[in-house]
C-alpha cells in the first residue's frame, strides 16, 4: 500500500514535469508556425487571392489550426506533387518536410498558442498582384477585350488577340505573371506571341464559331477570321471522314512540339507566375502580335474578365531567350513506337492512338533530342481529368540517366509549373523523355465518361499529354544591338 | 628565390583569373541524327548496348524511323562498323528497362512502356544522335526490328 502510494506520487511528478517539458517546448505561431505559414502559404491565402480564407496573422491563422493539421498531415497542402527524393530542387517548391508538418501539428496539439513577442509579419505584396517580385511590374498589358462570361453553359477554349504596344522594339522580361480579373470564372488562361498571320490585320470578328463578336481577332482579305476552325463537339461536322480530319488536326495541335505561337506564361489558380535567374529572358519581338488563349467557366452568375499582363522587364543584360516546347518528336504507346508523319510547314508529328474506353494504366512515352547544347530552366506537366502520374528522365551523352521531376500523383486541378532552382545544363547529344499514365477507367474519380473513347485536344474533357519545358539554346545569344528594355 | 616563387604565384594566379574570367562552358558542336541498321548486342551494363556489323549510316531531319524509310533499310549491307547505343531503356525488355537509372525504383514492372525492339541478336535499325566516342555512340529516339536474326 505504502509502495502504491509513493509510486503514484512519483508518477504524478514525473507525469507533470513530462508535460512541463512538453510545455516549454511546444511551438508558437511567433517563433515556429509563422514563418512558416508566411513562406509557404500566404501567397494565396490572402484577401483577394484564390485560397478560401486568409492566414496572414495570428488572428486568422488560428480559428483555421485543426483543418491546418489535417491538410498538411494528408500532404494536400501546400499543393506540391514533385516527388522530393527523385526530383531536382525547384525554386517555388512549397512542400513541407516532415519534421515541419510534426511540427505543425504538435502546435496544434498544445493549442495552437501563439508564444511571447512580436509576430512575423507577412511580406508587403503589390496590391493586385500575386507574386512577390519586390516591386510593381515595370509594364501592364491588358487583354484588348472585356469578355462577358455567361451565369452558365460551356464556353469553348478561344483564342483572343492584340497588338503589340511595343511595336518595333524587342523587349526582354525577367518576370511575368498573367492575372484573370475574375478568378472564379477562369479554369485557365495563356498568353502568347507570334507573328501575325501573313494577309491578316486585327480586327472585329467572332471569338470562335458562333461565339462573340470581339474587336481583336486576325481578319482574312475576304472578312472571314483567320484559323477558327470550330470545335468538334460543338461543330457537329456532317460526315464520320470530316469529323476524323478536324480531330486529327486537334490532335496536331495538341502533340506539336513547337508551332507558331510562343508561348509567355500559362495561368492555373495559383500560379500563373514566372521569373527567371539574371540574363533569362522571356521575349516580345519587335513584330510580334499577343494571343490570349482563354478557358472560362460559368460561375453561376455573369462575369465579365480583362485579363492582365505584369511585365517585368529584365534589369540584367537579356543574354538568352526563354523558348516554351513540348517534350516528344518520337513516342511509344502501350509498348509500340508510333511512327511519326509530316506536317504541313514542316516538321512531324507522331501519329498518336486515342486512349481505349475502360483502359486503367494507358502507358505513353515522348522523346525529345537535343542536338545543341541547352539550358533547362522548368518543367510543367500538363494533362487533364486522366491523368495520372508524369516524370521527366534524362539521358546524357555519356549514357547516364537521370531524373529531372517525377510527379507521380498527377493532379489535373494543381497544375503546377516547377522552376528549376539550378539551370540544368545540357550538352549537345541529350535526349529528354517524358513517362506517362492516364487512367480512363471508372476508378478514375475525376473521369467524366469511363466507356468513351478519349480524343487529344486542350478541351478538359479531351487529354493532352504535355511535358512542356522553359529552355533556351546556348549559342542563341541575344545580341546587345538589339536589347532594349 | 622568392622572386621567382612570387613571379611563379603570380603566372599560376593568372592563369586561374583568366581561366574563370573566360570560364565559359565548352560549346559543343550540333549532334546529327543519324540513321544506321546493324546487329543489338547486349553488354555487362544494361544502359550501355552495341550495334555491331552496322551498315553505312545517313544523316536525317526527324527522330523516328518512318514507314517509307523501313525498305530500304532492309536492303543495307552490313560492315565491320561497331557503334555503342545509349539511351536505351525504352527500346529494351522492361525488366532489363528497370535496371537503368532510377526506374526499378520509380516504375513498377506492369507499368514500364518499352518496345523491347532491341534485343540481343537481332536485327535492328535505330535513329539517334551521333556522338564522338570509340566507337561512336548514338543516343537513340527510335529503333525498330527489321525481322531477321543476326548471324
Amino acid at each position: 500500500m505504502v509502495r502504491s502510494t509513493l509510486a503514484g506520487v512519483g508518477l504524478v511528478l514525473m507525469t507533470g514535469a513530462s508535460a512541463a517539458a512538453q510545455t516549454a517546448a511546444a511551438p508558437t505561431y511567433v517563433k515556429d508556425v509563422g514563418p512558416l505559414i508566411i513562406e509557404k502559404c500566404v501567397m494565396c491565402h490572402r484577401d483577394g487571392e484564390v485560397a478560401p480564407m486568409s492566414l496572414t496573422s495570428y488572428e486568422e491563422t488560428r480559428p483555421w489550426a485543426r483543418a491546418i493539421k489535417n491538410k498538411v498531415q494528408k500532404r494536400e497542402m501546400p499543393p506540391w506533387f514533385a516527388e522530393s527524393r527523385s526530383s531536382k530542387p525547384f525554386a517555388n517548391d512549397l512542400s513541407l518536410t516532415q519534421q515541419q508538418i510534426d511540427m505543425l501539428a504538435a502546435w496544434v496539439d498544445a493549442g495552437s498558442p501563439r508564444g511571447e513577442g512580436a509576430a512575423p509579419q507577412p511580406p508587403t505584396f503589390v496590391a493586385g498582384w500575386h507574386k512577390l517580385k519586390g516591386r510593381a511590374p515595370d509594364a501592364i498589358i491588358e487583354m484588348p477585350v472585356a469578355f462577358t462570361v455567361p451565369a452558365e453553359g460551356e464556353i469553348p477554349n478561344f483564342t483572343i488577340w492584340s497588338d503589340n504596344p511595343y511595336k518595333g522594339t524587342d523587349k526582354y522580361m525577367e518576370a511575368i505573371e498573367l492575372r484573370p480579373e475574375v478568378i472564379t470564372a477562369t479554369h485557365h488562361s495563356s498568353v502568347g506571341v507570334r507573328k501575325l498571320p501573313a494577309n491578316t490585320k486585327l480586327g472585329r470578328g467572332a471569338a470562335w464559331k458562333g461565339g462573340p463578336i470581339v474587336d481583336s481577332m486576325p481578319i482574312n482579305p475576304d472578312g472571314t477570321v483567320w484559323g477558327t476552325t470550330g470545335d468538334v463537339n460543338e461543330d457537329a461536322p456532317a460526315t464520320a471522314a470530316r469529323v476524323e480530319e478536324q480531330r486529327n488536326a486537334l490532335r496536331d495541335e495538341a502533340f506539336a512540339t513547337r508551332n507558331s505561337t510562343n508561348l509567355l506564361l500559362f495561368y492555373v489558380p495559383g500560379g500563373g507566375f514566372y521569373e527567371f535567374p539574371a540574363g533569362a529572358v522571356k521575349a516580345i519581338h519587335a513584330d510580334d502580335v499577343l494571343t490570349w488563349g482563354m478557358h472560362y467557366t460559368p460561375t453561376g452568375k455573369v462575369e465579365k474578365d480583362r485579363h492582365k499582363l505584369g511585365l517585368w522587364f529584365s534589369q540584367s543584360p537579356p543574354k538568352h531567350e526563354i523558348i516554351t516546347q513540348r517534350v516528344g518528336e518520337t513516342h511509344i504507346v502501350e509498348g509500340k513506337e508510333v511512327g511519326p508523319r509530316f506536317v504541313p510547314g514542316g516538321g512531324s508529328i507522331s501519329n498518336i492512338p486515342n486512349i481505349p474506353p475502360l483502359a486503367g494504366d494507358w502507358r505513353i512515352t515522348g522523346i525529345t533530342p537535343f542536338q545543341e547544347d541547352t539550358t533547362l530552366y522548368g518543367l510543367w506537366p500538363h494533362m487533364h481529368l486522366r491523368g495520372k502520374d508524369m516524370m521527366f528522365v534524362v539521358t546524357f551523352p555519356d549514357g547516364r540517366e537521370d531524373v529531372v521531376i517525377n510527379v507521380p500523383k498527377y493532379d489535373f486541378n494543381w497544375q503546377l509549373q516547377y522552376q528549376l532552382k539550378e539551370p540544368m545544363k545540357l550538352p549537345a547529344g541529350t535526349t529528354i523523355k517524358t513517362i506517362g499514365h492516364f487512367d480512363n477507367s471508372a476508378a478514375n474519380k475525376y473521369n467524366p465518361a469511363p466507356d468513351a473513347t478519349v480524343y487529344w485536344s486542350e478541351q478538359s474533357w479531351d487529354e493532352m499529354f504535355n511535358g512542356w519545358m522553359e529552355l533556351a539554346t546556348d549559342k542563341d545569344v541575344i545580341k546587345p544591338k538589339t536589347s532594349q528594355n | 628565390m622568392r622572386t621567382i616563387a612570387s613571379v611563379c604565384v603570380g603566372l599560376a594566379l593568372g592563369s586561374v583569373v583568366m581561366a574563370q574570367s573566360g570560364s565559359q562552358p565548352p560549346v559543343n558542336p550540333r549532334r546529327p541524327i543519324v540513321l544506321v541498321t546493324g546487329c543489338a548486342r547486349a553488354t555487362p551494363k544494361p544502359h550501355l548496348w552495341q550495334l555491331s556489323k552496322a551498315s553505312s549510316r545517313t544523316e536525317t531531319n526527324n527522330p523516328g524511323i518512318t514507314n517509307d524509310e523501313v525498305e530500304e533499310l532492309k536492303k543495307r549491307a552490313g560492315t565491320n562498323a561497331n557503334y555503342e547505343l545509349i539511351g536505351v531503356a525504352d527500346f529494351v525488355a522492361p525488366e532489363t528497362s528497370r535496371e537503368i537509372g532510377l526506374r526499378k525504383e520509380l516504375i513498377p514492372p506492369a507499368r514500364v512502356n518499352t518496345t523491347s525492339t532491341l534485343a540481343a541478336g537481332r536485327r535492328v535499325a535505330v535513329k539517334g544522335m551521333l556522338l564522338p566516342a570509340t566507337p561512336p555512340r548514338i543516343n537513340l529516339t527510335s529503333v525498330i526490328d527489321l525481322g531477321t536474326t543476326c548471324s
